[in-house]
């Protein structure tokens, strides 16, 4: 299958050390490139490539299909990976709130639409990759600032009893597979 | 640019129990109100405070601490035409609530939320305030403020629920009200706080001390004159009297009884803040004791119900001390005495050690 790419192909930092470069197609076939050291950021796609058994021969002659992510996402995903390729691990949660500034070049990154932001939480999701998903989990988060309970129903969608038992109705009158 | 919402509950259950995760406790109480979906799913997340406090003056304080912050229901009760003293807690209306949050180690508030009431009673703030801040073993601290007595007791216990600590952040609640918390709270009461005049009514400061909580703190208005009897009618473990004159001849015979275990055997701390400068040698004269040095830093550690708060925003379960004198019991039990003469007044601890 010959993939001709509708938007450039993302550059990456050549990496003297680690030259293995991927390609990934995304939904609306988009062409990136990606590193191993940032692609290992996605546990989706690192078990892919290893059950694949692609190696630094063959990996870009073998491009991987990502069927659930568009092309604006998966930029802004290359992207991400690609920043915090060399991040360090960081610590297991707590069950208290968890520390840490989100760094300024990540806000940016992430000052989308909510719209945009909720697709992106979706793709992350599917491409495993924790770090953007605490990323973005967090700028979620902290959308509540400053907010009455009334102004974070409307922020956060979020039903009133009435909405969700009427919701859960239809969901309990609509009809079943075999149906 | 952030012009549609973002439907928490649309998202994969990673993602939005992320969300909750690190949002502060107080946005997780308000959202919390909005459905019964919202609050369940806030309760599962099991944010517990460390620390929560129902406050009863002229109007009801819910205060709930974590780690990095705190948050805060201030219940404004309306004003009734009836005017008789000890009315039902529970058959005030609530005018309104303000929800504050505070930061760690800042007194400004860093957010404020004014609710009108949907038709609340105390107790139901109360029961969502617990479920939200997971403290289903009820408050930590009861607190009776200035405003308390016109609630009658039994209707204060009956809308609070359960409680570890009994406090009274001042004393002019009168020795009647004073009588009737007593009379309602004592049999579940752990842990006692009053500021109170010994004198006022020595038959209530008297029932007061002779109580058995785990831990009894009493910060006295006038200098209470604590006698040998007084000390070995105490049956708390932990027993904090602010404000005392005790004679180096009672608390030496106290001392000599502790050895021959014929006094106080559950006591585990004491702590006593003399208004008179009193001599260790002639506290411990005739008592066999150890000296250790005074640079050796010690940390005692109170058993289970013990702790103490004070303006701390987590439980203390230990204290800290240097040197001290030590002296043992002819079961074998090992007790420290400890005079400190740095501040206002002389401070005598004694540490039973487990």
């Amino acid at each position: 299958m010959s993939v001709e790419p509708e938007v450039p192909i993302v550059q990456v930092e050549e990496v003297r050390e680690n030259p293995v470069l991927y390609k990934i197609i995304s939904s609306d076939n988009h062409v990136f490139t990606i590193s191993e050291h940032a692609v290992k950021l996605s546990k989706t796609l690192w078990d892919l490539i290893t059950n694949l058994g692609l190696t630094a021969e063959n990996a870009l002659d073998n491009p991987i299909p990502v069927e659930n992510v568009n092309g604006k996402n998966m930029e802004t995903i290359v992207q991400f990976c690609e920043r915090h390729k060399y991040d360090e691990e960081e610590p297991e949660y707590t069950n208290y709130i968890r520390e840490f500034v989100l760094p300024e070049w990540d806000r940016q990154l992430l000052s989308i639409d909510n719209e945009e932001l909720f697709q992106l939480i979706l793709a992350t999701n599917y491409l495993d990759i924790q770090k953007l998903m605490d990323y973005c989990c967090r700028v979620i988060g902290d959308m509540a600032k400053d907010k009455t309970p009334e102004e974070l129903r409307i922020i956060y969608g979020i039903p009133t009893d009435a909405e969700d038992d009427a919701l859960e109705r239809s969901a309990s009158d609509s009809p079943g597979p075999s149906g | 640019m952030n012009t549609k919402p973002i439907p928490l509950f649309a998202l994969p259950y990673l993602a939005y129990a992320k969300v909750f995760h690190y949002m502060d406790p107080y946005h997780q109480i308000s959202i919390s109100l909005l459905s019964k979906r919202a609050k369940a799913f806030v309760k599962f997340m099991n944010n517990k405070a460390e620390l929560s406090t129902c406050q009863i003056g002229t109007d009801i304080t819910l205060i709930a601490n974590w780690a990095n912050s705190s948050a805060i229901f201030r219940i404004y009760l309306l004003p009734t035409e009836d005017r008789s003293f000890l009315k039902n807690l529970n058959d005030f209306e609530v005018e309104h609530v303000d929800f504050q949050r505070f930061e760690r180690g800042n007194f400004e508030v860093a957010e404020l939320q004014k609710w009108k009431n949907v038709g609340w009673g105390v107790k139901d703030y109360i029961n969502h305030f617990n479920d939200m801040v997971n403290k289903t073993d009820g408050f930590d601290i009861l607190r009776f403020c200035d405003g308390a007595f016109r609630y009658e007791a039994k209707s204060v216990r009956d809308t609070v629920g359960k409680f570890q600590q009994l406090t009274f952040i001042d004393g002019r609640q009168g020795n009647f009200f004073l009588r009737k918390v007593l009379d309602t709270f004592l049999p579940v009461t752990k842990q006692y706080i009053a500021l109170q005049n010994p004198y006022e009514s020595l038959e209530v400061f008297a029932k007061v001390l002779s109580q058995q909580f785990d831990s009894l703190v009493v910060n006295t208005i006038e200098s209470f004159r604590c006698t040998l009897t007084d000390l070995l009618g105490m049956k708390s473990r932990s027993v904090v009297i602010n404000w005392s004159e005790l004679k180096e001849m009672d608390l030496n015979q106290f001392f000599k009884l502790w050895i021959e275990n014929q006094a106080s055997k559950d006591l585990e701390y004491l702590m006593l803040s003399n208004s008179i400068q009193l001599t260790m040698e002639r506290i411990l004269e005739g008592i066999n004791y150890q000296q250790s040095g005074s640079e050796e830093q010690r940390t005692f550690i109170h058993s289970k119900h013990v702790f103490s708060m004070g303006q701390t925003r987590a439980k203390v379960n230990y204290k800290k001390f240097r040197g001290g004198l030590d002296i043992r019991r002819c079961d074998g039990k090992l007790g420290t005495v400890h005079f400190d003469n740095t501040g206002f007044r002389q401070t005598i601890q004694f540490f039973v050690w487990n």
